[in-house]
Formats: structure tokens, C-alpha cells, sequence
């Protein structure tokens, strides 16, 4: 090792206890054409169904009810400058304008402009077959197989699948995390684990409104607002839901493992706990004890064709026990879906996806019942025009029961088609 | 094309030797042919690598967030150059014992070099984009060459005697990714087939 590299190494991990970075000058890389991507996500959509879940509904996709129009999506600018050889800082600001707006008074307003993930990531050059890195901020837990786009978005439907629109809505962390990957052979194992604070509030839109499928993800300044009318709410919850709440002062963790064998697949396992505290409230936030596992399949049967599949079974709970020793509100949850895509020589991709997803509530269903089940299908078609121009189209349908529309005079068997056309103008 | 340049070169500067050309194709085990697999003639005796061979230029390229080509077969002693043809920088790096190097960060219409004195395979990598991999194989005998789509090379100039036919591939399911077969080199050579076992990988699809 040489004394420079010392030095760099030094240097890169005062970076990440928040020290400047300023010897290495070399290397710094501030606002060069690959440190900056920017986009403007331009949708025309059409919607049937009940009201949109963003209106106080219980819709299962992002644009509710008779929608007809021309929306913004989302405006974004990610910015990922470089302060040491292998040090870099990756930050997505988003500017989501129709974002969820909650009625209750004793809420902030949420806020149009929010930071997604924002973490400095060091990740020394490898000498063995052991690769490690660290990352600290905010950021979401390594769950989607969907997101392997810039910026955390999709890069085969505009519509995440129901696992992956709540990861994005309800589980961004604050948090520090390792990565080890090791060859073993013809064998690729990886290992993750990490420390957070925040997202404490975990589930509760999952618990109060039910699973959903839409691209709205989260940032610092988000609250998400629950169903109007619910009738079992305690009176101490607010009408939204803050993801980034800190209610308890403990810390959560994730772990995952990926396996890759040497056959074109990969194979990933999480298992996430928020450790909440569920008898604490704060600010009109309680505290939800939620963990999951989540297993994810990637397998390519052909350089064209992917298929992607999660499975995710997870539990939460709030408030003081009730009856047979659950909580007030308790429930389990589970969803899988399964997607394939197939690209084609132009760079357009066809994807399908079918979603199934349920959730048993396990106290209080006379009062506050919040079991649902429910199937979603998915057809998209994405296609870059030109440098600076994607396309897309994407039809989901959503059927779904939950006995809690009741309380809004609905049916609880409700089905809602959702069509979009996209144009994505980026840097 | 580069491994062509190599043996022409052989053949002009050992005209005592009697020598004649080797095809070999490689497929896989349904018949495919596979590319990219590198095919090696070691005389026994040995057989010197001439400095023209050596000095030849061997290039890996980065390019559209990928090395290219995916395999490349270099003799020992050779200097290879990587040119970074990317709007993004790279920090190309090797832990492989055959020739552990880092390249740190450099950017378009850049380039760097190493030179591989040991035999053996450099795993690439790039620490800035995981997806990026390939590799240099280094061997020790200047009749080599890399199959293309077709699976087909002519090793030319290989020297009358006994020596062993090698076929190396990095996701070839044998030994240290290779199979080898005894021959004895005539003043004509039968072409010789290999039937091997190479594995799918999962191609990156890059970012949008």
C-alpha cells in the first residue's frame, strides 16, 4: 500500500464519520456530466374505480376514482458527486407536485420537494475475493429486485408491484450499512446487515389502508394519509402517516444474504425488523413493532427474457394487548408477484406482472377489521425514443376485498383499471 | 485478427521448422458453437514467444458501461492498454494472482497499460460499476487464438512434434475452466473439435 493510498484511505473513512475530504483533490469530482442525472416523469392517465387512496380512498393505484388528465409524476435530480477515489455521495431530490395532501388540520403539510436517499458510500478498490462497502444515511433497505434504475425507479413497469410500492412508500431508513461479498468457488455469497433509526411508524398505512401498487416513494418530508372514516383509529393518530418518524429511540435492523450461483440466477433473502416500540405515540405518531421476510428470485432464461419474482410475509403491531394476547392492532401480511420481461434489440422492454396479495388481521376485527386480500395484473411497454426521451404505456388492474370500505358506504369488493402513457425527459 | 497477426509473424521468422495450420471449433455440449473460448498449441519442447508477438498491440476497451472484448488472450509478456471510451470514468482493478493491478479513476479518451509477465487469468472488474467484467487470459506459447460466434480458429505455423491442445473458456465447467487434448502435429493436421460444458451468466442490463 502506498502512503497516497493511505492517505486516501484515511481520508475516505473521515468522509464517512462527516470529516472533510479535502486531500485526495485529485480525485474529487463534483459536477461532471456523469455526477448529475435529472428527469421529468410526464404522465396522461385513466382511472376507474373507487377514490384514490392519496384522497383519503381506499384505491389500490396511484391515479383514483374517474382520473382523467395530464399529471407530473415526478421531477428529480440525483446527484452522486465523487469525494475520494472511493468515496461518493449519492442524493435524489424529488419534486412530486399532486403528493399525497392530508385534510387534518393537525398535520404539516406535506411537502411537494423531498429528499429520497442521501448517503455517502465508501467502497475500497478490492485486493481479494472478499469486496466490502459501507454506506451511511438515508437510503431504501436493498428489498426490490424492480429498482435498478437511476434513482431508485422501475425499469420495466411504471407500477412497482405491491411489495415494492410499499418498500417505497413506508420502509426509508436512516441508518448505517455493511456489504461483504465473497467468491467461494463458482459461488457468489453476499452478505448485508444494518442499523437504523427512523421508520418507526412502519406499516401503518399497510395495516389501515391495505397493500397498493403506485410509484409515489417516499423522502424525508412525506406523509402518507390514512383512509377518512376509519372507524376503530385511536384519537390520538394522526390522519397521516410520517415513514421517517423516530417515536421509541431504538434501533431497527436489517440482514439480507444474495447467493449467485453459476447458473443465471440470483437469489436474495432479507429479514427486516423496525424493533418498534407499539405502546408509544408521538406527535400524532405511534410506534409499530413491523418485521418481514422478503425472498427474491432473479432468473434470466435467455439473454432477452427475465423473471423476476419476491415473495414478502411480515407482521406489525400497535397498542396495548386486547384479547388472546395481540395487540390492539395486529396483522400479518403477505404478497408475491411474478413479472417477466423481454427486451428487445431497440432497447424497448414488454413486461408482465401478476400480483397476489392479503392480510389477516389478527385482533379487534368487529371494531376495527383489516383484512384484505386481493390480485393485481400488469402489462407494460417501456421504450427509449431517443437520447433524451423514454416512452411508456401500462395498463394495471387491481381486484380487491376489504371489509373496512364499509365504513366508507363502498362495496368491500372493489376492482380498478389503470391506464398511463409516459414520457420521461432526462439528462 | 490479433491472434492471426501473432503466428504469421511465427511462421516468417522460424522457416527452418516445418510447420503447418491447426482448425480447431469449439462447441457446447448441444452443438453451439461458443465464442470466446481461447485455444492454445504448447509444443513439448517449449516454444519461445518472439518479441514481435509480444510487442503486438492488445487492447481492452471500456465501452457503453462494458469491457470489450469479453475474453482476451495475451502472451506473456505482453502489455495491454484500456482505453476508457465512456462519458463515465472507470477504476479498473484485478485481484487475480496471475497480475493483481488497479488502474484508479480515468475518463474518456483516456488510457492506461499493463504489462502481464505470468501466465495465467486476470478477473476483471471495475469498482465503480459492478456489472463490468472480463477477461485476460495469459498464456505462454505463441500459437494461441480466441473463438468468435462461429467457434472456429486456424492456429497457423504449428511446429511437426507432440504438444497439447488446450481450450480454456472462464465459464467453462472443467478443471480450472479448461480441457486439454495430447497430439502430435504433422505436416498436415486433421481439424480437431472440442464438445465443452460452458455456463449461461446473467448479462447486465445496464441503467436507463
Amino acid at each position: 500500500m502506498t502512503p497516497t493510498r493511505r492517505l486516501c484511505l484515511a481520508v475516505s473513512a473521515a468522509a464517512l464519520t462527516g470529516l472533510a475530504a479535502l486531500p485526495c483533490l485529485a480525485e474529487v469530482q463534483l459536477f461532471q456530466p456523469e455526477n448529475v442525472k435529472a428527469w421529468a416523469d410526464v404522465r396522461l392517465s385513466l382511472s376507474d374505480g373507487e377514490r384514490g387512496w392519496r384522497d383519503g380512498g381506499f384505491g389500490k393505484t396511484r391515479y383514483g376514482g374517474d382520473d382523467v388528465g395530464a399529471h407530473l409524476a415526478q421531477a428529480a435530480v440525483v446527484w452522486q458527486p465523487r469525494l475520494a477515489d472511493t468515496v461518493t455521495a449519492h442524493i435524489i431530490a424529488q419534486y412530486v407536485p399532486d403528493s399525497p395532501r392530508s385534510d387534518s388540520p393537525s398535520s404539516d403539510a406535506n411537502e411537494a420537494f423531498g429528499i429520497e436517499e442521501a448517503f455517502v458510500k465508501w467502497k475500497p478498490v478490492p485486493t481479494s475475493a472478499i469486496r466490502y462497502s459501507l454506506r451511511a444515511g438515508q437510503f431504501f433497505p436493498p428489498v426490490s429486485l424492480e429498482h435498478d434504475g437511476a434513482g431508485w425507479t422501475t425499469t420495466r413497469t411504471l407500477t412497482p408491484s405491491a411489495i415494492n410500492s410499499w418498500i417505497g412508500e413506508e420502509v426509508l431508513v436512516q441508518g448505517l450499512e455493511g456489504n461483504v461479498q465473497a467468491q467461494m468457488g463458482d459461488h457468489g455469497l453476499g452478505l448485508t446487515l444494518a442499523g437504523f433509526t427512523k421508520n418507526d411508524t412502519s406499516a401503518t398505512i399497510l395495516t389501515w389502508r391495505g397493500w397498493a401498487l403506485h410509484d409515489v416513494t417516499a423522502a424525508e418530508s412525506t406523509a402518507l394519509p390514512l383512509p377518512s372514516d376509519l372507524p376503530g383509529l385511536p384519537r390520538s393518530q394522526a390522519m397521516i402517516s410520517k415513514p421517517l418518524a423516530e417515536v421509541d429511540g431504538r434501533l431497527g435492523y436489517y440482514a439480507r444474504i444474495d447467493w449467485r450461483p453459476p447458473v443465471p440466477i440470483r437469489v436474495d433473502l432479507e429479514f427486516y425488523d423496525n424493533q418498534g416500540n407499539p405502546e408509544i405515540v408521538r406527535n400524532g405518531q405511534y410506534g409499530w413493532a413491523t418485521r418481514f421476510y422478503n425472498l427474491g428470485i432473479l432468473y434470466q432464461p435467455a439473454s432477452d427474457w427475465e423473471i423476476l419474482s419476491q415473495y414478502m410475509t411480515g407482521a406489525t403491531a400497535m397498542g396495548g394487548t386486547v384479547d388472546k394476547g395481540a395487540r390492539a392492532f395486529e396483522i400479518r401480511y403477505d404478497s408475491i408477484y411474478l413479472l417477466a420481461t423481454r427486451r428487445f434489440e431497440d432497447g424497448s422492454r414488454l413486461s408482465g406482472r401478476f400480483d397476489a396479495f392479503a392480510v389477516k388481521d389478527l385482533s379487534w376485527r368487529k371494531r376495527d377489521d383489516n383484512t384484505e386480500k386481493g390480485h393485481a395484473a400488469t402489462l407494460a411497454w417501456m421504450r427509449p425514443l431517443t437520447e433524451h426521451l423514454d416512452m411508456a404505456a401500462e395498463v394495471v388492474h387491481v381486484q380487491s376485498f376489504r371489509p373496512a370500505r364499509v365504513a366508507q358506504g363502498l362495496d368491500p369488493r372493489q376492482s380498478q383499471t389503470q391506464v398511463q402513457v409516459a414520457l420521461k425527459i432526462h439528462l | 485478427m490479433k491472434a492471426v497477426f501473432p503466428s504469421l509473424i511465427v511462421l516468417l521468422a522460424a522457416p527452418a521448422v516445418q510447420a503447418a495450420d491447426l482448425s480447431v471449433t469449439v462447441n457446447d455440449a448441444g452443438g453451439k458453437p461458443v465464442s470466446f473460448a481461447v485455444v492454445t498449441w504448447t509444443p513439448k519442447a517449449g516454444a519461445a514467444i518472439p518479441a514481435a508477438v509480444k510487442s503486438a498491440q492488445y487492447v481492452m476497451t471500456q465501452k457503453n458501461v462494458q469491457f470489450a472484448p469479453f475474453v482476451l488472450a495475451v502472451p506473456v509478456g505482453a502489455t495491454v492498454s484500456f482505453p476508457n471510451q465512456d462519458r463515465v470514468n472507470h477504476h479498473v482493478y484485478s485481484f487475480s494472482p496471475a497480475m493483481p493491478f488497479q488502474l484508479p479513476l480515468y475518463g474518456k479518451g483516456q488510457t492506461r497499460t499493463v504489462t502481464f509477465t505470468k501466465a495465467g487469468t486476470d478477473a476483471l472488474g471495475c469498482n465503480i460499476h459492478d456489472s463490468m467484467s472480463a477477461y485476460i487470459h495469459i498464456v505462454n506459447t505463441p500459437y494461441f487464438a480466441t473463438t468468435g460466434a462461429d467457434g472456429k480458429i486456424v492456429l497457423k505455423g504449428v511446429p511437426e512434434g507432440a504438444g497439447a491442445l488446450k481450450v480454456w473458456h472462464p465459464l467453462m465447467d472443467a478443471p480450472d475452466h479448461e480441457v486439454a487434448k495430447a497430439l502430435t502435429a504433422g505436416k498436415t493436421n486433421a481439424p480437431q473439435t472440442f464438445a465443452v460444458k460452458v455456463r449461461a451468466r446473467l448479462t447486465p442490463n445496464g441503467s436507463y
